[in-house]
């Protein structure tokens, strides 16, 4: 049961972070400064401002923070009725993964020189980091809706004892994997030009890996070897484990987000398994045309399974 | 040949080689550390039922 | 692995049929329901398993007598890494609007358990020209499934064949999804299970007869 606990403290952990996650502004006069839609920034003041002076547009200079030699191209600025909220429209869609420095160059608020303000605005980490998490959970499932990993899934789903087993075992194994793959791509593949290695690197260290937990599992908890034993070479013949470091490549994260993005995967896997073996469970009971019995039925429930996975497509969270 | 491509192919087999070394060397490290004995009558066991996966 | 050794074309003909990877042996099944939704990934795809099991069949053979067995897992896996690849590299090369379509799996057959379960289980215990064999008629059986389920949806779902339109309508939209595919795979097992019966049902009949 201690296993369930430490998962429960996780995503409390998790939830907690996301949701008390502040705005960072900067400048005292500046109460606080977020992203609108795709291509607005809204700026709340502590107090009503100038309206000739703010809704000039050359006033402002915006720039992504790593290129801080790229102007962004602004649109208009509108100061709502009180003078306290600010609108800024640009011309193209903002990348709001990048934190972007807003440069205000005169600020009068009641007749009263400010000077220069100052301050970035970034969408909060925390909210991109989970919805990694979340997206490679559920809304990209690597099962329903990549069909990736089939060959274990079905053959480990027909108990709920062995779904468990194989997500906990399948769900470690993917986050070593995953963030050992990235430190090698990252720090040795990559200054090296050898990209066109990365297949043979990663599946590597995967085999690696489950090579050395099973020879250290086997000295330090012969118990918990043979319950999770079994289940460490199938780890290997699973697609996923290798689609994981292939698309952390693709998608260009960093160490954080490797991590996130293979926790998820992991965890997805585990959720679908334990959704199918607690349906497959009760099919064993049910009336099935001779035909179809065993692993074609078990195909047909996974097709529904995956279209009521279609139901998350396109969301997205923050 | 391409002298390039030669030299991309030399970096790939070291690379390859001091990770495999490195990699090798502290799996056998691990292996002879967390040694378990196993009664030979057990394999041999397991050989003979081998046949049905 | 008991009994005497099976002729060439027997090895064969057991990969279509007897031990078909996708519909009997029910293994490989992630590109069988992610990827064919055309006849021709279906066919690229065969052809790239085609050459990786053929190719890692005959390495294995060959050095069988030089790998640990304690280790044999991991080395298998390396040597199917390396000929994927080859192969990757070679399908980007030559066909790269096919290679865009089919993603990353291409670089994922390193993981399809059939290859490694046949090196597993016939090609470390067979000289080589066995497991060649071994190789082609395992090859050619996933080929030829994953071909039959890209007929059926190509067909059904868009009308066409090899992106020629064949049908003057689209009968069943569906198919052309991607979740299609867990259940045109499903019905496919369920023919093969079917096919199976009426051939056993045959036999009983000739015996009493």
């Amino acid at each position: 049961m201690v296993r369930y606990k430490s998962l429960a403290i996780f995503v409390l952990i998790t939830l907690f972070i996301t949701v008390s996650n502040v705005w960072a502004s900067a400048g005292s006069f500046i109460k606080k400064a977020s992203f609108l839609k795709k291509d607005k920034i809204i700026i709340f003041f502590a107090g009503p401002v100038d309206k000739k002076i703010v809704e000039d547009i050359d006033n402002y200079y915006v720039y992504e923070s790593t290129d801080p030699d790229i102007p962004l191209k602004i649109k208009g600025a509108s100061l709502s009725e009180d003078g306290k909220t600010l609108i800024l429209t640009f011309t193209e869609e903002l990348n709001q993964h990048s934190p972007h420095v807003v440069v205000i160059k005169k600020l009068v608020s009641a007749g009263r020189n400010l000077g220069v303000a100052s301050f970035t605005v970034r969408k909060s980490y925390a909210g991109f980091l989970f919805s990694i998490l979340i997206g490679a959970m559920l809304v990209h499932n690597f099962v329903f809706t990549k069909y990736l990993g089939l060959c274990v899934f079905f053959g480990t789903s027909k108990r709920k004892a062995t779904a468990i087993g194989m997500g906990i075992t399948f769900t470690i194994v993917m986050v070593c994997s995953a963030m050992i793959s990235w430190f090698l791509y990252n720090y040795v593949l990559k200054p090296l030009n050898l990209q066109f290695f990365q297949v043979v690197i990663f599946i590597g260290i995967v085999s690696l890996i489950v090579q050395a937990v099973d020879i250290i599992l086997r000295k330090i908890n012969p118990f918990l070897f043979k319950a999770f034993g079994i289940y460490l070479m199938l780890v290997l013949a699973n697609c996923v484990i290798l689609a994981v470091p292939l698309l952390i490549v693709v998608n260009g994260y960093n160490a954080i987000e490797a991590f996130v993005f293979s926790l998820g995967a992991g965890l997805g896997y585990f959720l679908a398994l334990f959704l199918m073996s607690s349906v497959r469970e009760k099919l064993e009971l049910a009336n099935v045309p001779p035909s179809y019995q065993g692993l074609s039925i078990a195909f047909i429930t996974a097709g529904l399974f995956g279209l009521a996975f279609m139901g998350f497509s396109g969301m997205s969270i923050f | 040949m391409d002298p390039q491509l030669v030299k991309i192919a030399m970096g790939g087999l070291a690379v390859l080689g001091v990770i495999g070394i490195v990699f090798g060397i502290g799996l056998a490290l691990a292996a002879h550390k967390f040694h378990v004995e196993v009664d030979p009558k057990v394999e041999a066991v397991k050989e003979v039922l081998a046949g049905a996966q | 692995m008991a009994g005497k050794p099976k002729s060439n074309f027997e090895l064969i003909l057991n990969g279509l049929f007897n031990e078909n990877p996708i519909f009997r042996l029910a293994l490989s099944m992630c590109p069988a329901v992610g990827i064919s939704t055309t006849l021709m990934n279906g066919f690229l795809l065969g052809l790239a398993v085609l050459f990786v099991q053929v190719a890692s069949s005959c390495t294995i053979s060959l050095l069988k007598n030089y790998i640990h067995p304690k280790i044999r897992i991991p080395t298998y896996t390396l040597v199917i890494a390396t000929w994927v690849t080859v192969i990757d590299l070679s399908l980007s090369a030559f066909f790269p609007t096919a290679y865009k379509a089919m993603g990353i799996f291409i670089r994922l057959i390193v993981t399809f358990s059939i290859i490694l379960m046949r090196l597993e289980v016939f090609a470390a215990k067979n000289p080589l020209i066995p497991s060649f064999w071994d190789g082609i008629g395992m090859g050619l059986g996933f080929m030829f499934g994953m071909m039959t389920l890209g007929f059926i949806r190509e067909l059904l779902g868009a009308g066409a064949l090899f992106g020629h339109q064949v049908l003057p309508v689209k009968p069943l939209l569906f198919f052309i999804l991607p979740v299609a595919g867990f259940f045109c795979v499903g019905f496919m097992m369920a023919v093969y299970n079917y096919v199976e019966f009426l051939f056993k049902k045959a036999k009983e009949k000739k015996m009493r007869g």
